[in-house]
């Protein structure tokens, strides 16, 4: 059995035996607080840090019954599309091992995908969980914003991100859903809204009544591979009575440029934390408070963490907010309206997940940009605060999977699952 | 212009972010940002107008009330570095 590394910790932790999910076996991606197992975020930095207290989800999740079998691999804090920033070494994809499961979540989905567990957690922040779906050729779902609570998640990109569940199957994903999401007073950013029982809207008997946008923008520059399995589940859709629309979404040109200015800018904030004070890796360094806070994070962080905080330094500081900040925030209300005008004629937008198939490991190390342009068709869904799934489509003639993502209007969660649950049974194999 | 990023402009955001890099790493550092920022200034091209936000935001802010907090156990859980009841940081000069 190859070892995919998809851990960073294993380690069996459960509360109750009782509950909505007795029984069920689940990995908790490493950035999302355990205070009976160490969460380091991918990093040195927080190598052998013990939270004092549980994230959110885990409280709901470990008092619905689940056994927690380990902390998943990931990039640095969320910084990556590969796992491969991750100090603890890269993460393989169970469906061809010399390629990249994804990331940021990448040994969440590559554990699912390998059958070890029912269901893993991840978190995204820029398409940190819906990438590693879709390259591991399993089901991913990004909440809207606000649904389900940040408290205890650690964090990156605190206005873009969400934590959500990565499974096989979409009945986990909406039993996961019903756990963890709602209204968490630890966390001011979670909507008062009382929610569904996502698990009314599996099995669907047909979803002929759905419309779905697709933007000339999110498929023309994709690979000839992932274009033609997207176009095929497309057909598959269309044969069973789903209407399809093509629109052009101008604003979602920008959406990476956006993104990574703001998350960056986010980044260097949430990472100033790290000074290896009160907790984390620490230097001897003889030096007075500025020079030791460099050493620390010079050593504790990795090389991509280094360069976003850098550069969200540089795009928010005095004289350059104008020229990067504001304007990467004014792209992002126009992706907003942009969404909420197309949401007008459609149910739901779909796109290929991610433009590219899973890379080899170790070949988009040397080039950020090539790595940043591939996070262009997941972006704008963080940006636009939306709901997001990826399902897996299909794969590639050498069994590489690609993904379809479908988008939903804020808090339709339930459109997505009925479709990818309807697509599950009746056209996915 | 995003050219004129230089050597001394990576020094200052290495202190302000107190972020160390190596002498090695610089020269690379510096091609990095000038990509970068220079995929950044398509932003300009893409807004021809202020936009403002269209959500309705709602103030959350609640009067302060003491409660319960951590434990001072838990929250020296992760140092070694106290000193009766404080954390111990390096000098601050």
């Amino acid at each position: 059995m190859t070892d995919l590394n998809a851990y960073i910790t294993e380690q069996e932790y459960s509360e109750n035996e009782q509950g909505v999910l007795s029984g069920v076996e689940i990995a908790v991606k490493d950035n999302i607080s355990t205070s009976m197992m160490r969460t380091t975020c991918g990093s040195k930095m927080l190598e052998d840090y013990e939270p004092p207290y549980n994230a959110t989800v885990v409280e709901r999740l470990l008092s619905e019954g689940v056994k927690i079998v380990g902390k998943t691999n990931m990039d640095e804090f969320g910084m990556g599309t590969t796992t491969e920033t991750s100090f603890f070494g890269p993460t393989k994809n169970p469906a061809d091992t010399d390629h990249v499961p994804g990331g940021s979540s990448g040994g969440s989905a590559a554990t699912v995908a390998n059958g070890d567990v029912d269901v893993a957690l991840g978190t995204d922040t820029g398409g940190s969980i819906r990438c590693p779906a879709a390259f591991c050729g399993v089901y991913g779902l990004k909440p809207t914003y606000g649904l389900v609570s940040r408290y205890g998640l650690i964090a990156y990109g605190n206005s873009l991100e969400q934590i959500g569940p990565i499974a096989s199957d979409t009945d986990s994903i909406a039993e996961v859903m019903n756990v963890i999401s709602g209204r968490d007073e630890k966390d001011q950013t979670t909507v008062r809204r009382s929610v569904d029982d996502y698990t009314d809207y599996l099995h669907p008997n047909n979803i002929s009544d759905i419309t779905v946008a697709v933007p000339t923008q999110l498929v023309d520059g994709a690979d000839e591979e992932v274009k033609s399995e997207f176009w095929s589940a497309v057909e598959d859709m269309k044969d069973h009575s789903v209407q399809f629309k093509q629109v052009e979404m101008e604003s979602i040109e920008s959406a990476v440029e956006a993104y990574y200015v703001i998350a960056m800018t986010e980044a260097a904030s949430n990472l100033a934390r790290f000074d290896g004070v009160r907790y984390g890796y620490t230097t001897d360094t003889d030096g007075d408070w500025n020079e030791q806070f460099s050493d620390v994070r010079q050593d504790g962080f990795g090389e991509e963490v280094r360069r976003r905080i850098m550069i969200g330094t540089y795009a928010s500081s005095a004289g350059y907010q104008d020229k990067y900040y504001d304007k990467a925030q004014m792209v992002r209300n126009m992706i907003r309206k942009e969404f909420d005008e197309v949401f007008q004629e459609a149910d739901l937008v779909a796109s290929p997940t991610m433009p590219v198939l899973p890379f080899e490991i170790g070949e988009s190390l040397d080039d950020p940009i090539k790595m940043y342009l591939a996070d262009a068709n997941t972006t704008p869904v963080n940006l636009a605060s939306l709901p997001a799934m990826s399902v897996p489509a299909g794969e590639s003639e050498d069994g590489l999977p690609v993904g379809m993502q479908l988008v939903g209007p804020s808090f339709d969660e339930q459109t997505l699952i009925k479709v990818s649950s309807y697509m599950e049974e009746n056209i996915l194999q | 212009m995003v050219e004129d990023v230089t050597e001394d402009d990576v020094e200052h955001i290495s202190s302000i972010a107190r972020v160390g890099i190596s002498e090695e790493e610089k020269d690379d550092f510096i091609q990095q940002f000038r990509k970068i920022l220079e995929r950044f200034e398509k932003l300009e091209e893409a807004v021809d107008e202020d936009i403002e936000g269209n959500q309705e935001l709602t103030n959350v802010v609640r009067p302060d009330e003491v409660r319960d907090s951590i434990s001072t156990e838990q929250v020296f859980r992760n140092t070694e570095e106290t000193d009766d009841g404080y954390f111990e940081g390096p000098p601050v000069s």
